[in-house]
């Protein structure tokens, strides 16, 4: 069975490291993005299981990158957790509406982000080697 | 709208700081009463907060070996830090307390947040406002050193 693709589109290289390493000891495969766009295209050329999605982002921000996707036959289905540090509730019920899974307030702790993420995708840990 | 009190502001402020620090890197930052603006490296970072009529900036300073050290906290040892990173340490750290911030004081919806920048100075520079709530704290944790200026005010007419 192959591993779940994730896809994070964040522009904090900080976020983008410290999502690699808590997810360096579980079977998935990590695709990273610095931006909207960046991640719309990746997302749209190989569509992952799941996608971690910042919302205040240079060139396209989370919503714009939402719109886009669910506009796209790849991205329409497409499984997304919001990581914000913006908890403003008009912002949460956009990407609500946007057909985002669920959300996570920034400053997250390693274990809260992969209880989200083992909700909507298999989540095992990589055998000892 | 009511502004938030100077009050309301630090107690505000410092508990967000503390929680991020603690959540995020599991740091626990000392305040520094009366403490100075650092010298040395200074990597200062800024952002702009709109939340209905009261605008804002939170300014931050962050030690260079602050940032080093929540780095290799986040990726991990080993890990290549350049200027750049370093830099983005800020840029983050400025987002998340703009966010944290609101939720504690419990600012209106939507909450706006501008995009950090990278900045030359501490200097906080407000939009036109008719009142202002200005916050300034020190924090140190192993000799690294922390500070942040927020500053709140209600949208001229």
């Amino acid at each position: 069975m192959t591993a779940p693709l994730v896809l994070n589109v964040d522009d904090s290289a900080l976020v983008r490291g410290s999502v690699a390493r808590i997810l360096e000891d579980y079977e998935c495969r990590l695709l990273q993005a610095g931006d909207g766009a960046q991640g719309l295209e990746l997302a749209c050329n190989n569509p992952p299981d799941l996608i971690l999605l910042d919302y205040n982002m240079p060139v396209l921000d989370g919503v714009g990158m939402l719109q886009a996707l669910r506009k796209n036959p790849a991205g329409t289905r497409v499984k997304v957790i919001l990581l914000t540090a913006n908890a403003s509730p008009d912002l949460l019920l956009t990407v609500a509406r946007l057909g985002v899974r669920d959300y996570l307030v920034k400053p997250f702790t390693p274990e809260a982000l992969l209880a989200k993420i083992s909700r909507q995708i298999p989540l095992n840990r990589r055998a000892e080697s | 709208m009511m502004l938030p009190t100077n009050e309301q502001l630090a107690a505000g402020a410092e508990k967000a700081v503390r929680e991020i620090f603690a959540t995020q890197f599991g740091i626990e930052l000392q305040a520094v009463p009366g403490g100075r603006s650092a010298v040395g490296e200074p990597l200062y970072s800024h952002v702009a907060l709109a939340a209905g009529d009261i605008r804002g900036q939170i300014n931050l300073h962050v030690g260079k070996s602050l940032a080093q050290s929540l780095l290799h906290k986040a990726w991990g040892p080993g890990q290549a830090i350049d200027a750049a990173a370093l830099g983005e340490v800020g840029l983050e750290l400025c987002n998340v307390l703009a966010g944290r911030l609101a939720t504690i004081l419990q600012l209106p919806s939507p909450l706006e947040l501008g995009l950090p920048q990278i900045g030359a100075s501490s200097v906080v520079e407000l939009p036109p406002v008719s009142a202002a709530r200005l916050y300034q704290g020190f924090w140190q944790q192993a000799g690294h050193q922390f500070q942040a200026r927020v500053a709140l005010g209600l949208r001229a007419a």
